[in-house]
């Protein structure tokens, strides 16, 4: 069932329109852009996030190890071993540095030993161990090192939990020494192994970058410390900056509320009002002369400026003529620029309908070759060349185009001069001149030597003494043939005729003294073709003898 | 032939009504008296009843409440509004599914219209799935429409070229519309590209 408008609908004209999908294209392109866009802000707020995440971990890691260093600090000098600090520091740094270990995790475990053996060197050797025993077994530093300095103190309890294969026996008989001896057997070169494992190295570069960002820290918190300018003490900044806002705000409010209590108060509002208005008077003495001499100063520019004013009328009013026509010039300039604008207008609208022409004309031409390359696919000889020749004068092809043009115009007769005018071939006239002017002289001739014949009988008759009975035989005219001949006019010829009816002794031929002429003429002209050499006698025109 | 002469028409005409405002407003006049031939054939075809078979298709539907779920109620047939609806258009329309777009066209577009134009397009029977109590009444209704407007002619390929009143109107006009247009859009741009 149709119930949209689009099923009943009859298109006469329909045209594929890519304007969809270059705007798709386009689209897309402009997401392209768009995520690219999106992309840099998000690495770049990435990258904020990132240094900011990385500051803070700066400050947190400065803080824990300061932290640390000084709970194990203090726990040396609880234990009189205040002393040890700087080289406990260095064992601790070293430590970290061959086995990966964290610093942050060394001085616990070593604090927890050392407050076990309250002897430094003692807590140095067992913090290897429990380096090795951590590596080996895989738990942890702390713990281990809880296990050791508990079992060092006799309670060998947690020494077993680790699993470090002790036997009852020996874990019962609580002789650290031996659990010591048979630990260390156990679990030597752990942690140096660990160490030099891939994990161990990765461990180092963690312990290094952690380093980094204490260090990282430590500068952060150096650098408030010396804008603080307090003396280096960070906590006087912070608290003078607290004190700094709290004093802002209060000041503020105060200051509100007491401008807002004024403003109430009879006469006084005004006068606050006054003073804000011209605080110079509140100077003693002094301030209401200057005051007086701002005043003065503010009356004597006005009056200049007045002065000013009327100067500027009166040069206009005197000059009016001149501006006039200044303005009118003006006018004619803008008149004559919008003139011009116009026209640029139009010419660039003329241009733009020139080049949507030759768009329009462009296309049609493209579709005249396509139904060119298809008559050429199926034409042959002459029309072949024709086509091919469309083709050429289409693609501009010059050399392609005169070669098939001159083809073309040869295969029709026809042939094109220096101007580029086609004409017919101005030769191929000439043999058919000649062939028609040989079959005049031929005809000629042949007439000629009727009359030769004629003349030469009647010669024969007259002065040769030549008998009648020597001529060729007369069929008698008819009475209407002599009657015909005598309506045509020449009456002359009529009676001959008739006199001819009867008597047939003698035959006189009259003959035209020009046609005579013209055949011996062509007679003449005819024999010089035919390469024969003839003679004329003058004083017997009518009778001439070619020259054999 | 006449398409090769008007190339894009898109084009043609966007210059034709930048350019040449005059001459465009005077193509699309001449397209449209074209255009009304077969309007007013179409016109013709549109019967002033259906004939007693189809009695409550037909009135006024002014005051016709829906019986089904749809806000619309189904359409009645009136002659006279059904041959307004049978409109010309020289506009763009919006592109098809297969980027297509026409530019003149004539249009059915009151709703008994297209109803009487098309049905029986997909089954010229009737449904053969119909829920109704009276399962003959679409091959009645169509039996009716057929015997009172006429058979469904064709312009174009496949049943969705077909209808009974303008489709049928276009099969008769034998193409002489399409090629008045063409000549028309060939001229235009004749005059556009030459200048004369």
């Amino acid at each position: 069932m149709a119930n949209t408008q689009e099923n009943v609908r009859i298109n006469f004209v329909t045209a594929y329109d890519g304007k969809g999908l270059n705007n798709a294209k386009a689209q897309l392109s402009g997401f392209d852009k768009l995520a690219a866009k999106a992309g840099k802000a998000l690495v770049g707020l990435f990258a904020v996030q990132k240094v900011e995440q990385f500051a803070k971990a700066s400050l947190k890691a400065f803080t824990d190890d300061q932290a640390s260093v000084l709970a194990l600090t203090k726990t040396l000098t609880n234990l009189g071993l205040g002393f040890e600090s700087t080289r406990v520091a260095d064992f601790i740094q070293k430590l970290e540095k061959t086995t990966g270990v964290l610093d942050e995790q060394l001085r616990p475990a070593f604090a927890n030993i050392v407050r076990a053996t309250g002897d430094v060197a003692k807590s140095q050797e067992l913090l290897n161990l429990a380096l090795d025993i951590s590596a080996g077994t895989g738990r942890d530093l702390s713990s281990v090192s809880l296990a050791l300095s508990k079992g060092y103190l006799g309670q060998t309890t947690a020494l077993g939990r680790l699993g470090t294969g002790l036997s009852k026996a020996e874990l019962a008989s609580g002789n650290f020494a031996t659990i010591q001896a048979k630990l260390t057997k156990l679990f030597a070169g752990q942690a140096a192994t660990a160490a030099d494992s891939y994990k161990g190295k990765i461990a180092k570069l963690n312990v290094a970058f952690d380093n980094m960002k204490e260090t990282v820290g430590k500068g952060m918190i150096d650098a408030l410390t010396t804008l603080s300018n307090t003396g280096g003490s960070l906590d006087l900044a912070t608290t003078g900056m607290k004190n700094f806002g709290d004093e802002i705000a209060y000041v503020l409010t105060e200051l509100s509320k007491l401008i807002v209590k004024i403003e109430k108060l009879p006469g006084v509002g005004q006068t606050l009002k006054d003073f804000l208005s011209k605080p110079i008077t509140l100077i003693p003495i002094l301030g209401d002369y200057i005051q007086l001499g701002l005043e003065n100063k503010q009356r004597k520019d006005a009056a200049a400026a007045a002065d000013n004013q009327r100067e500027i009328t009166k040069f206009i009013k005197l000059n009016q003529p001149m501006i006039d026509k200044q303005r009118a010039a003006a006018a004619a300039k803008a008149k004559a620029d919008a003139a011009a604008l116009l026209k640029a207008e139009k010419d660039k609208l003329a241009l733009e309908k020139a080049s949507a022409a030759l768009k329009l004309a462009g296309k049609v031409t493209a579709m005249d070759q396509i139904q060119l390359y298809a008559a050429i696919a199926q034409a042959q000889g002459q029309d072949l060349d024709r086509l091919r020749l469309q083709q050429a004068l289409l693609d501009g092809n010059a050399a392609a185009a005169t070669a098939l043009a001159d083809k073309v115009l040869k295969a029709n007769g026809l042939v094109m001069d220096l101007q580029g005018h086609i004409t017919a071939d101005p030769f191929g006239a000439w043999t058919t001149s000649l062939d028609n002017m040989l079959d005049a002289a031929i005809k000629a001739a042949a007439e000629l030597a009727k009359i030769q014949s004629a003349i030469k009988g009647t010669m024969l008759d007259t002065s040769a003494g030549g008998s009648a009975a020597s001529m060729p035989a007369f069929t008698p005219l008819s009475q209407q043939t002599i009657n015909s001949i005598a309506a045509g006019g020449d009456v002359g010829f009529a009676l001959a005729a008739a006199n001819f009816q009867n008597q047939t002794q003698e035959i006189k031929v009259t003959v035209d003294p020009s046609a005579m002429a013209y055949g011996i003429s062509l007679a003449n002209q005819n024999q010089s073709s035919n390469g024969t050499q003839t003679t004329l006698n003058r004083n017997n025109p009518g009778y001439f003898i070619p020259q054999s | 032939m006449p398409a090769t002469e008007v190339g894009d028409i898109a084009e043609l005409r966007q210059a034709l009504a930048r350019f040449e405002p005059t001459l465009y407003k005077a193509m699309n006049k001449e397209i449209r008296v074209a255009l009304r031939v077969v309007q007013k054939s179409a016109r013709a075809l549109v019967p002033a009843e259906l004939g007693s078979g189809l009695v409550k298709f037909q009135g006024d539907d002014s005051k016709t409440k829906s019986r089904t779920t749809r806000t619309r109620a189904f359409p009645k047939y009136d002659a006279e509004k059904a041959k307004k609806g049978i409109v010309v258009s020289i506009g763009k329309s919006k592109r098809n599914n297969n980027g297509f777009v026409s530019y003149y066209s004539i249009i059915n577009r009151s709703a008994a219209g297209q109803i009487i134009e098309t049905a029986g397009r997909k089954n010229p029977s009737g449904s053969s799935e119909s829920q109704s109590n009276n399962p003959n009444a679409g091959n009645h209704f169509i039996n009716v429409l057929n015997h009172n407007v006429g058979s469904l002619g064709k312009y174009g390929k496949g049943r969705k070229n077909s209808g009974r009143i303008i489709y049928r109107a276009a099969e008769e006009d034998q193409g002489k519309t399409r090629d008045a247009i063409m000549r028309i859009l060939a001229k235009a741009r004749e005059e556009l590209v030459l200048g004369h």
